[in-house]
């Protein structure tokens, strides 16, 4: 006879045996005695739990020629025929095999027929997620109103897969995970039974790493009876699972705290070397990390304390290197960047480490220890100007490296043409001739135009004149409007051509301040972005107002 | 044909499957999960040579028989080895083994099925294949060898008895490589380390398979910190000639970089896993700060996922070395 895994020897053949989940047997129970058993039933929960070892007891159950109080007897031939598996009127159907429409309607057809040696037809469909969509609606009509003598029960790990028109054709049950401590309980029953000596505290550690599936612990004793020599030892089954014991999760937890990097990293290479399990060991510290905390929060906190922000740092940390470590090449490495960054909270280019800088930052901000430099290489000029525009490349002007030094604050009222403009742009400044021939224009225009002359001695406009443009800057609108006549600046250029030869083009411009007046060119913004560009040796300040002193 | 008594390393699990072939407790389904290149396959063959053998020593192959002959030769009719065809492992293969199971086994007692890579089975396999993998006719015995377990369903993981493969001990792949690569000792020494505790990695360097990579990895390691932009942009360029080497660069870079940091916490050279060049890390340790060495080790890191994930190779290295070059070079 060959051997059977310990999972499959113990299923559970009465509804009593089956462990933690008695808000379903007893109801199933329940319904068996009152003769009030559903056509459809769905069992859904994680695996390990119990769903077909259920279907199957319900099934003998119903079946059963000599019923005790709704459980099967175990003994008649209907029930020896199910636990045997060869029972008529049993049908145990793998959904994710037989998955198709085809097999659904072959099953459609076979429901007809009574059963032969029973009174009901089981059906249990397993693993009833992974039926196609066809399959699913070609089943409605015949799960709502099967014959009488059918009854459906359909396991699955995954309810949230199967349609909601299944769903609400069936009575659902969902099981739950099974606790360490019932586990525990049948865990004994089981290695009593057959013949193995296990101690408790083997079991108890079974029981957690198994995460609530009955299967996974039975496969874990399974093991663990294979391995030891005659009793079965917390140390085997530290081995097996590749988990280590509580004290060096202690330590290192320590280590963490108290920024021992070094200590650290030298026991997980320990680690390692015997052979244990990274990942594993990444989870049980978390485990045990989630442990301190709450422990912490509800005040039961025990020795050396580690503030619950900083368990609360090392925690998020170590799950996300769990995490990554699943899918990594080399988890060692992700867990040793995880602790060195959980020791160095200051490295880690985390949340936590920017926040704390944050918060710094403003400490010294409300306290005023804050260096408030204004570098000129980083302030922008607070109000909009006109960038200082590159000689335009086709120029072979020696002047081009000159940056020259506009003033701020122009608003060019005038709609020039941008070609226009670029053609005089960046030419040559020669504000400081036409200052200095200003007088003399001056007295021609009292002698020609008397009102221009009212109007530019009243007002002053300060003068700025570039290549052959002349630009007048006016301090108030209104005489902006004054002087921008054509007939004035056609004088005005005739003039200018008269004095210094050559074609000129006058501009009348508004501007709120003087330009050049309030501003010392060294503090110029323009200037001082040109000197960063370019370096204080190319940037010659030409017309310098100190010199010259303007037109006014 | 490896037997059981032959395996390196794997104590326990060897113990487990020693116990339980003698104590005549071999369970239906084993799930061999580990690493890659630690000697999943090795042992797979080993407990399905130890099932099939016609006259086994205490629970080993006898290594005479005919049936061990015929494993030898890769011939035994009842031992099928299942594999992904393509890319994945697919329900018609599945569908084909349950049929083959429903029949008795050819010569022996019963049927040996060796699937490698399961977790590239397609979800449809793998949820066909859970109630045969529960509840096998006759002495069927399932070895399933996977390296990245947590992609199977929890439902399939929990029917098997689950052994988890750890990378081997450093004398231990040093002993592996002295067996099978003929290496004197020194030689293995200074290689096993570099492995990662992966027997498979520690063959393949043995045979000059990787050393050059290394060798240009090295290069780059020493020359990071130094170069400009330009020169980033070239050995992006230069790196990005074929995806598997690229990736496999930012491995050896990964290793490099962990053991700056580390030594720098430890000062221990034993944690080292770069033996052989000893000199050269401890001169570079010097120049690396913490908080740059992890901010690179991040970014080198998930550079190779992405390479991985085939994301464009020569951009990823491009923008992973110019962000090196950023933070300080």
């Amino acid at each position: 006879m060959a051997y059977k895994a310990l999972y499959r020897t113990w299923r559970p053949q009465k509804f009593q045996d089956i462990v933690g989940q008695q808000h379903i047997t007893r109801t199933l129970q329940n319904a068996l005695l009152q003769g009030k058993v559903a056509h459809a039933y769905l069992f859904c929960g994680p695996r390990g739990t119990g769903k077909t070892t259920t279907a199957k007891v319900l099934a003998k159950a119903l079946n059963c020629l000599e019923p005790a109080s709704g459980e099967p007897c175990n003994h008649c031939q209907n029930c020896l025929a199910v636990n045997e598996g060869n029972s008529v009127d049993v049908v145990e159907i793998d959904a994710a095999s037989n998955r198709g429409i085809d097999e659904i309607r072959d099953l459609r057809e076979r429901v007809k027929f009574t059963p032969s040696t029973g009174r009901r037809k089981v059906y249990i469909i397993d693993e009833v997620h992974m039926l196609t969509d066809q399959a699913f609606n070609a089943l409605l009509k015949t799960l709502e109103e099967p014959p009488g003598h059918v009854v459906f029960v359909l396991a699955t790990t995954e309810a949230h897969k199967v349609p909601v028109t299944i769903l609400s054709r069936c009575q659902r049950f969902d099981f739950r995970r099974i606790k360490p401590a019932e586990m525990v309980e049948r865990l004994r029953e089981v290695a009593k039974g057959a013949a193995i000596e296990v101690n408790e505290e083997a079991l108890w550690l079974i029981a957690k790493a198994a995460e609530g599936g009955l299967r996974d612990a039975l496969s874990i004793l399974d093991q663990g009876a294979a391995f030891a020599v005659d009793t079965v030892t917390a140390g085997d089954i530290h081995s097996i699972l590749g988990t280590v014991q509580q004290d060096i999760l202690q330590s290192m937890v320590k280590f963490l705290a108290d920024g021992k990097t070094g200590e650290a990293l030298q026991l997980v290479s320990k680690l390692a070397d015997l052979g244990k399990d990274l990942r594993l060991f990444t989870r049980e510290m978390t485990t045990f990390l989630r442990d301190l905390l709450v422990d912490s929060i509800e005040g039961r906190g025990t020795g050396e304390q580690i503030s619950n922000d900083n368990l609360f740092y090392l925690l998020k940390l170590l799950v996300q290197a769990e995490q990554d470590m699943k899918w990594s090449s080399q988890p060692g490495l992700v867990l040793e960047l995880a602790l060195v960054k959980a020791s160095r909270p200051e490295l880690g280019g985390s949340l936590e480490a920017l926040t704390q800088r944050v918060a710094e930052l403003e400490r010294q901000l409300a306290s005023g220890t804050l260096p408030r430099s204004r570098a000129p290489e980083i302030t922008m000029p607070a109000e909009p100007n006109p960038t200082p525009t590159p000689p335009s490349p086709s120029r072979t002007d020696p002047t081009e490296e000159k940056v020259p030094v506009t003033p701020v604050n122009k608003t060019i009222k005038e709609g020039i043409s941008p070609e226009k403009t670029s053609l005089h742009v960046g030419g040559e400044d020669v504000s400081g001739v036409v200052r200095q021939g200003w007088p003399d224009l001056m007295g021609d225009i009292k002698n020609g135009k008397k009102p221009l002359w009212i109007l530019l001695n009243e007002t002053k406009p300060s003068l700025e004149a570039q290549g052959n443009i002349v630009t007048l800057f006016f301090e108030d609108d209104f005489d902006v409007r004054r002087a921008d006549k054509p007939e004035y600046k056609k004088y005005l250029e005739w003039l200018l051509g008269k004095h210094f030869s050559g074609s000129w083009e006058v501009r009348c411009v508004h501007a709120k301040k003087p330009p050049l007046s309030t501003l010392k060119p060294e503090e110029d913004p323009v200037y001082t972005e040109a000197v960063r560009i370019f370096g204080k040796d190319l940037v010659i300040l030409e017309n310098d107002p100190s010199e010259t002193g303007g037109v006014k | 044909m490896p037997r059981i008594n032959e395996v390196i390393g794997h104590r326990e699990i060897v113990q487990t499957l020693k116990n339980a072939l003698q104590r005549n407790k071999v369970a239906h389904a084993y799930l061999f999960m580990g690493p890659s290149g630690v000697g999943k396959q090795v042992v797979a063959r080993a407990l399905a040579g130890a099932l099939l053998c016609e006259s086994p020593i205490e629970g080993d192959a006898c290594g005479h028989c005919r049936s061990c002959r015929q494993n030898e030769g890769g011939n035994h009719p009842d031992l099928h080895i299942v594999g992904p065809v393509g890319t994945s492992l697919k329900i018609e293969q599945i569908r084909e083994l349950q049929k083959q199971v429903q029949y008795k086994p050819y010569q022996g007692q019963r049927h040996v099925y060796i699937m490698e890579k399961v977790d590239t089975m397609t979800q449809e396999a793998a949820n066909s294949f859970l109630k045969t993998l529960e509840e096998p006719s006759g002495q069927t015995v399932f070895i399933l060898s996977t390296d990245q377990p947590y992609a199977l369903l929890p439902t399939i993981l929990s029917r098997c008895q689950q052994c988890q493969f750890r990378p081997l001990r450093n004398q231990e792949v040093v002993e592996g490589l002295m067996r099978y690569c003929q290496l004197d000792k020194d030689t293995a020494k200074k290689l096993a380390p570099l492995s990662g505790g992966s027997l498979g990695r520690g063959m393949l360097l043995a045979e000059g398979g990787a050393w050059p990579l290394r060798e240009q990895a090295l290069k780059v390691s020493q020359r990071l910190m130094q170069m400009d932009e330009l020169e980033a942009l070239r050995l992006a360029e230069e790196l990005s000639e074929d995806r598997g080497q690229a990736a496999e660069c930012l491995a050896i870079l990964l290793l490099w970089f962990r053991d700056l940091l580390i030594y720098h916490y430890t000062e221990d050279r034993h944690l080292l896993m770069n033996q052989d060049k000893l000199e050269m890390l401890l001169d570079q340790a010097q120049r690396y700060r913490p908080g740059l060495l992890l901010a690179i080790i991040e970014e080198t890191k998930q550079a190779r996922e992405r390479i991985l994930a085939n994301a464009n190779t020569r951009m990823t290295l491009e923008a992973l070395l110019l962000k090196i070059h950023s933070y300080g070079g």
